[in-house]
């Protein structure tokens, strides 16, 4: 039901259709168990990010990278700015810094996802069974999304004698392939990815991107990736990042050059 | 009743339109029953005389719970918080924080002092205040609870059967055949093999009577279900298989739960909310990764740093 | 049922020095204000002062304590221990309240007003003038179950029964069957929870619905209950394991030659075989008469 509704979206998508405004924001921890010591995680940062597009953030580390997407997802709670978030040209945008726990709740049910640099997962749940969580909760039958996990396990490699063993005894690149499936069966209209190749091979790291390529058609992306190759490869637009503010923003051949190699 | 305490929404400013954008924004974020399985509000229970000053004079400002002038225990105050129907909410805070008075409360073990506390399923107002006999309904037929210790929860000398029964005898099944079915039925979802169902609970492992006491909490399909440091003191990999089994219980009902623990790591497992509890207070309520991730109070990076 | 003698009667009161009907007016108005309570809350137990009585307690102090109070001098009166008029507590108690009031007695349960039955009720069709006493060893239906008086009174507030329909359940997956004989718990009204007291299941159904007054009062444990006439009266049972009376099928009194009665096994010790007995013995003698119905 909700693919339906998406399509919708698409057909009356204007050009320059914003998925995403942040505007000034700013974030900095306070460590109290440091005698409530400042930690600067970025300032005044501002950008837009259209519907379906690609969009990679790169800097060095400690740059305040994934500090800014923590805050759009949540994880973190920005000092000051607004991020808002349009659901679609009928609804009224959201501003994520005011919206309630349920609220946020119910966007990364079915709005926003996140791919992190670890995995979660209980610890006796199958790798199968991690992937079909999210098609669960809502509303398939174990069957059917069993189905779908098994085909996205078939697609990032994972030896399908290692499809019904727990995650927690899997490689790391195995089970970062895990964590991906994971997020992109629950098909969320914005995904958050952070540094989601890192940990993978190149073999892997392929299979991975060309995975992206193909969502990306109906999903709107933001992601760290320390893989300059990766960012030419997927990205639409690329935003630098240096001393916690955004310095640079523009296509990937302004930002990194048209040459590839390094 | 008033406790002279203030409305605990101080707390969260900066966050404070998000009540009302809640209303205007739901059909855009799925259908998602807005509708609180359980909403609590103001819940404070005092143990000892009690006099004007002790909410002023106690809580996590003080560091103690123990009111200086009166010497009354300020087990917990101004406690607020709802659960969504299939929504898993993590209560963490040190021992004596008052994290268990609050699902005692709630299953009617102790009264509170003050406090309201509603149940979406039930409709006749404050459960505090219904009748004895109408919390027996509540307690028995809208609510399932899951001690740390099973001697409370369970009765020894009762088949593992016969203490699943005493919740469905509660709710008027009358047919024995039936109840030993459903009975069955529930000791297979919580792994536990039919031959033990006329078995007693004092020959169990610690994990299996945790089970016995999940499956007896299932009986009647509650909407709430309260666990109360359900995997304390088990054995790692006994610990999982419970994790696993709410998690399953997650998936296939719609029971809303809160759960008690002081294992952060539980709480980062199943809970995707989370309120931190100390000196009987909530010093931070939040979603889960941002509590554990980017706590906001002293004493939640404290609790979090000393986990990491 | 009145209490105040005539100048007439008072000088059939035989006994002098003593208050007609042995208790005091303020204990008796005491007892019977419970037992108004009790007709109007049928199934509950009210807490009363029970007074010393010349008998010893077990012996039917809580019944002897109703029936001289809401005895008068025109009453009759008839006494039974387990269905029969002829034990010699029936006759001490009998003869204990006629020396007091001057009453008169009878053997004929239809002719009697008032009936104090120990762990029986009769036979006999009763009608709506007539009252039953009961003597009760253990007025708590819960006591087996929970020592705590505070909690079964808590249990009887809450109408809290699942840990006695618990109780049956493990019976019947250890037994196969409700193993409890007399005593059998009934809820009244659908509300309380109430022991019967010694009664075999047999007398059981002839509590439910019945035109008479059934009063019940335990003298060492302090309680009067009642069932009101008219008052539903339901034995515990499972759906799949329902109530039974005893199964006498077969077996017919070795006297009267009744089949429809609750009959007293006996051995006879000479041949050693069992036989068989009508519990009600006053019944039985009518029916050998052929005067039964």
């Amino acid at each position: 039901m909700n693919t339906n509704l998406e399509k919708n979206r698409f057909e009356h998508e204007q050009p320059g259709n914003n998925h995403l405004e942040i505007c000034n924001l700013n974030k900095t921890f306070t460590v109290h168990v440091s005698g409530g010591k400042q930690i600067m995680g970025f300032e005044d940062v501002s950008f837009n990010v259209k519907r379906g597009e690609f969009l990679a953030i790169i800097g060095g580390s400690g740059s305040g990278k994934s500090s800014l997407l923590k805050c759009i997802y949540r994880t973190y709670i920005p000092d000051s700015g607004l991020i808002l978030y349009h659901p679609g040209p009928e609804y009224q945008p959201t501003d994520l810094t005011a919206a309630t726990d349920h609220m946020i709740l119910n966007m990364r049910r079915s709005e926003i996802g996140y791919v992190s640099q670890l995995l979660y997962a209980v610890p006796r749940v199958t790798a199968l069974d991690v992937i079909a969580e999210p098609l669960l909760m809502r509303g398939m039958d174990q069957a059917g999304a069993r189905d779908i996990a098994a085909n996205y396990l078939a697609r990032l490699c994972i030896p399908e004698d290692l499809w019904d063993a727990y995650p927690s005894t899997f490689s790391g690149g195995e089970r970062q392939r895990v964590n991906i499936a994971r997020a992109l069966v629950a098909s969320s209209n914005m995904l958050l990815l952070d540094e989601p190749t890192s940990a993978l091979d190149p073999a892997s790291t392929a299979i991975v991107v060309e995975m992206l390529r193909e969502v990306k058609l109906k999903t709107t992306m933001i992601g760290i990736f320390h893989d300059l190759s990766v960012v030419r490869e997927v990205a639409d637009r690329v935003i630098v990042m240096k001393n916690n503010r955004m310095i640079k923003t523009g296509t990937p051949g302004e930002i990194l050059g048209s040459s590839t190699g390094d | 009743m008033n406790c002279g305490v203030g409305e605990g929404e101080g707390k969260r400013t900066g966050r404070k339109k998000g009540r009302e954008m809640e209303m205007k924004m739901t059909i855009g974020m799925g259908e998602h029953d807005t509708g609180q399985a359980l909403k609590v509000s103001g819940l404070t229970r005092i143990y000892g005389s009690s006099c004007p000053d002790c909410i002023r004079m106690t809580g996590p400002d003080h560091g103690t719970n123990i009111c200086r002038v009166c010497g009354s225990v300020v087990a917990c105050a101004d406690i607020s918080f709802d659960v969504m129907p299939g929504e898993i909410l993590g209560i963490v805070g040190e021992s004596g924080s008052g994290k268990s008075t609050i699902v005692r409360c709630l299953y009617f073990d102790m009264e509170p002092t003050c406090g309201e506390a509603y149940l979406r399923c039930y409709g006749k107002g404050n459960i505090f205040q219904v009748s004895s006999q109408e919390k027996q309904i509540i307690r028995n037929l809208y609510t399932g609870m899951v001690y740390q210790n099973p001697q409370l929860g369970l009765k020894f000398d009762i088949t593992s059967g016969g203490n699943i029964a005493e919740k469905l005898l509660a709710a008027n099944w009358r047919n024995v055949g039936r109840i030993r079915e459903r009975a069955g039925e529930l000791l297979e979802r919580t792994e536990i093999p039919l031959a033990r169902m006329d078995d007693y609970p004092r020959n169990f492992s610690g994990g299996m009577q945790q089970r016995v006491q999940i499956a007896k909490a299932l009986a009647n399909d509650p909407d709430v279900l309260l666990l109360d440091e359900l995997t304390t003191g088990l054995d790692v990999s006994v610990q999982a298989r419970i994790l696993d089994l709410i998690k399953d219980i997650r998936r296939n009902t719609e029971a809303a739960m809160v759960l008690i623990t002081h294992d952060l790591g539980v709480i980062r497992l199943l809970a995707e909310r989370t309120i931190v509890l100390k000196n009987g207070r909530i010093v931070e309520a939040g979603l889960t990764d941002q509590i554990l991730e980017d706590p906001q109070h002293e004493y939640t990076q404290l609790l979090v740093n000393s986990v990491l | 049922m009145t209490d105040k003698p005539t100048l007439a009667k008072t000088d059939r009161i035989i006994e002098k020095g003593y208050n007609f009907a042995f208790l005091d007016e303020f204990t008796k108005r005491e007892i019977r204000r419970k037992i108004l309570k009790a007709v109007a809350i049928p199934g509950y137990q009210v807490p009363f002062g029970s007074r010393e009585m010349p008998l010893a307690k077990g012996w039917g102090t809580g019944g002897i304590q109703i029936t001289l109070s809401i005895i008068g001098d025109t009453d009759i009166l008839k006494v039974i221990d387990q269905g029969s008029d002829d034990s010699v507590n029936a006759v001490n108690i009998r003869n204990l309240v006629v020396r007091m009031t001057g009453a008169q007695t009878t053997e004929d349960t239809t002719k009697a007003t008032i009936i104090q039955t120990r762990h029986r009720i009769p036979e006999e069709a009763l009608r709506d003038e007539q009252i039953v006493v009961f003597q009760v060893p253990f007025p708590e239906p819960l006591r087996s179950i929970e020592p705590s008086e505070q909690v079964t009174r808590r249990m009887h507030a809450r109408k809290d029964y699942s840990k006695m329909w618990l109780h049956l359940y493990e019976d019947i997956v250890k037994h196969g069957r409700i193993t409890i004989g007399a005593r059998y718990p009934v809820m009244i009204n659908s509300r309380y929870l109430m022991d019967p007291s010694p009664i075999p299941r047999w007398d059981v159904p002839r509590l439910n619905q019945a035109p008479v007054l059934y009063l019940f009062c335990a003298g060492r444990e302090k309680r009067i209950y009642a069932i009101a006439p008219h008052t539903s009266v339901e034995p515990l049972e499972f759906e799949d394991y329902a109530f039974e009376v005893e199964d006498f099928s077969g077996k017919i009194c070795e006297r009267c030659g009744s089949s429809d009665t609750f009959l007293d096994e006996m051995i006879d010790e000479i041949t050693g075989s069992k036989k068989y007995f009508c519990s009600d013995t006053s019944f039985c003698d009518k029916r050998k008469k052929g005067g039964g119905t």
